[in-house]
């Protein structure tokens, strides 16, 4: 719905604003605050002894009229009409706003101050709040209140796995010193994912504030952030921060004034998708092959150089100074029973606006992708929903009104991941979609286990080869089989989770999987090799626009005769299809 | 500078003083740039400066996440509601400057949403 803006002007002498009150009361009693809202303007460009009123977007201005006139002004305008009779002027350029309020449903937390503040002021930080946190837990809190409010809030890790967080600090607290460290992993790599990026570049000093108060409650005074080296910008603005907060005495020696020194320090990946591993990571670090190692022992007993070492994802860090800020309780008051607070999701594929939303947890991925991302792209059906990236699984249609949490998406077969949700419409096929995020791991596994390294392989070639056309009955059943020795015997993560999208995908869409293989068809026109474009000679009317279109020239005939494709040349692109109006080119 | 002690930080919040009259922040992560956002910041600080606007700060920001429209840039104004403009490019940065900022007319066709109270549960937006 549009909505209007009354700007109000009184003069100085009115001191107890006839109109505004008025205009207020009227709106509050006709329940319209959702379509008005006034805003008392000190200037609005006239010069007159009496009280203004400028209604926006239609730009009328009316004046020279008394309180009692108000409510037949704003009944003309909740018709979108005007009250000619205290008209001081209007511009007749009525266009309706398009308001697309798609944010309502949004809760933010970790993007609290991202595009409302300059990323590379630390100054602006500190006026929204910044360093608040970090000052109440030096000050104000000891590091047992702390953990026991991060335990009360029931935070869990934001990088994927969502191990409870306050548990975490409290082991970590409890390894002893002296030398123990804090890592930041933001080594992002999932496709379509880029929250964390999000984060950095848009507010470092909440990354770094929550990783201080990290560092002063289990007693480590360095810090790494594990960053990707495709994140220049991110890098940048990190970098920036760091010593902006040196400058002022917020990091370093000294902090504050009190005993607890902290400094930050960079280390840059150099894109290894494994890296984001914890273990990989830690290894990168100390300038080892980022391979990943057997746990236990776990980082928070032995990790960077064997020290314990206390490892979260960038959006968990984001979240630490809120919850330090605002008590455990506040934040346990958001999301569901399990999960608590909310989590950030970079929404990308076929939706009508993607971007970057913040809900609380259980909101349903109906209200994600249709209410808050305007639903499909040019009208076309849902399909999935790809969550997790390559270590996650489809929501098929039927479960898009499933509140969020981690529980529920591990339930249906995916996992909660980092938090990139690819939206998938009709035109996308499943079995080429698993090829993709196939192709992917297998490009990315590190090659130290046999499970991983050979088992990946094995699905992408099983893949290829059912979306070539030569599929046979078993496939489905040595996927399955091979899916099921890597999740067990994977060394890490992501070997164990490799086969999760196409285990997710013959869980929902396995039809499709089957028509691949004994029809040797694909119904989106995705897998080339299943496809033949032919065009219906009774249907066509010779317009030569396919002709026109085709970018290798393989349509011919002559105008108002139906036109031929020869097959030979088809590249398969579907550009015929797409354009013909008469419906005249078969797909199949 | 002078190393920060217990209770600079609230000292200094209070103390500070914006000094400026309007603010125009342009989102401005990677995802901004690539689609024009440092073009558009170039146009407005030429613009604010040839104009002789030197009490409208421009900023950049990071995503805003309505990766949808951008470039995006909040406009705001004294008396004037936050205006958000999406898919702003160079023809309406001059126009922004020219009419948003000097003759406080809203250019409709680039308002993605007007942001009130109630954009987001924003905890910390003022």
């Amino acid at each position: 719905m549009n909505k209007q803006y009354i700007f109000v002007w009184e003069p100085e002498t009115q001191k107890e604003r006839p109109i505004y009150n008025t205009l207020v009361k009227i709106i509050n009693e006709k329940s319209l605050t959702e379509r008005f809202e006034v805003i008392r303007s000190p200037f609005i460009g006239f010069t007159t002894d009496g009280p203004i009123v400028r209604i926006m977007p239609e730009n009328v201005i009316y004046t020279r009229f008394k309180p009692e006139d108000v409510e037949a002004i704003i009944d003309a305008h909740l018709k979108w009409k005007r009250l000619d009779k205290f008209i001081l002027s209007y511009d007749n350029k009525h266009l309706p706003i398009p308001e697309k309020d798609t944010t309502s449903k949004q809760f933010k937390i970790v993007l609290r101050n991202i595009g409302y503040m300059d990323p590379e002021s630390i100054d602006e930080y500190i006026m929204r709040g910044g360093y608040k946190a970090l000052e109440k837990a030096i000050f104000d809190l000891n590091p047992d209140k702390i953990i026991t409010e991060m335990k009360a809030s029931g935070v869990r890790g934001r990088g994927g796995a969502g191990f409870p967080a306050g548990l975490k600090w409290e082991l970590t607290k409890k390894e002893p010193g002296p030398q123990k460290y804090v890592i930041c992993n933001a080594d992002e790599g999932d496709p379509g994912a880029y929250m964390d990026r999000s984060v950095l570049e848009g507010d470092p000093h909440s990354v770094i504030e929550g990783m201080m108060i990290g560092g002063y409650t289990i007693g480590a005074d360095q810090g790494y952030i594990y960053i990707r080296a495709e994140y220049p910008l991110a890098i940048e603005r990190l970098e920036k921060a760091i010593a902006a907060a040196k400058e002022k005495g917020l990091l370093g020696r000294n902090i504050l004034g009190s005993d607890f020194s902290f400094e930050i320090e960079l280390r840059w990946g150099a894109g290894a998708f494994v890296c984001g591993e914890e273990t990989a990571l830690i290894a990168s670090i100390e300038g080892k092959r980022g391979n990943p190692r057997p746990r236990p022992p776990f980082p928070s007993v032995s990790g960077l150089w064997g020290k314990p070492t206390f490892i979260n994802n960038v959006e968990t860090w984001a979240n630490v100074p809120v919850i330090i800020e605002k008590g455990g309780a506040w934040f346990s008051s958001i999301g569901t029973e399990k999960s608590k607070g909310t989590k950030v999701f970079a929404v990308t594929g076929k939706v009508t606006n993607p971007g970057l939303v913040e809900v609380p947890m259980g909101t349903t991925i109906r209200e994600i992708v249709f209410d808050i991302c305007g639903g499909i792209q040019h009208n076309k059906k849902f399909k999935a929903v790809q969550t997790g990236g390559p270590s996650g699984g489809v929501i098929p249609e039927k479960y898009l009104d499933m509140p969020i949490d981690y529980e529920s998406l591990q339930s249906i077969g995916s996992i909660m991941g980092s938090g990139g949700m690819i939206v998938m419409d009709e035109d996308d096929c499943m079995v080429d979609v698993n090829k993709f995020y196939l192709q992917f791991s297998v490009d990315e596994s590190c090659g130290k286990c046999s499970p991983c390294r050979i088992g990946g392989k094995q699905i992408l070639q099983l893949l290829e080869k059912i979306t070539k056309g030569s599929g046979e009955k078993e496939d489905i059943e040595k996927i399955r089989s091979i899916s099921l020795a890597m999740q067990k015997a994977s060394l890490c993560a992501l070997g164990q989770t490799t086969p999760n999208p196409v285990i997710s995908a013959l869980q929902y869409f396995e039809d499709e999987y089957v028509m691949h293989i004994e029809d040797k068809k694909c119904l989106t026109g995705k897998c080339r090799d299943l496809v033949e474009y032919v065009i219906i000679t009774d249907k066509c009317i010779g317009c030569g626009l396919c002709a026109v279109r085709c970018p290798v020239k393989c349509i011919t005939g002559e105008k108002r005769k139906p036109y031929l494709i020869d097959q030979k040349a088809c590249i398969k692109c579907g550009e015929c299809y797409n354009v013909c109006k008469f419906s005249a080119v078969k797909r199949g | 500078m002078p190393k920060m002690k217990k209770g600079d930080l609230e000292k200094f919040r209070k103390a500070y003083k914006p000094g400026h009259k309007g603010e125009i922040m342009i989102s401005m992560g990677t995802c901004g740039i690539a689609a024009g956002g440092d073009t558009v910041y170039r146009i407005f600080e030429e613009e604010l400066k040839n104009k002789g606007l030197e009490n409208i700060k421009l900023k950049k920001t990071g995503c805003l996440g309505m990766c949808f429209c951008e470039p995006n840039l909040v406009v705001k104004l004294e008396g004037m509601p936050e205006i958000l403009y999406g898919n702003v490019d160079e023809k309406a940065a001059h126009s922004i400057v020219s009419e948003h900022v000097i003759k406080k007319n809203i250019l409709n066709n680039y308002v993605i949403f007007m942001p009130s109270k109630d954009t987001g549960m924003n905890i910390f937006k003022d």
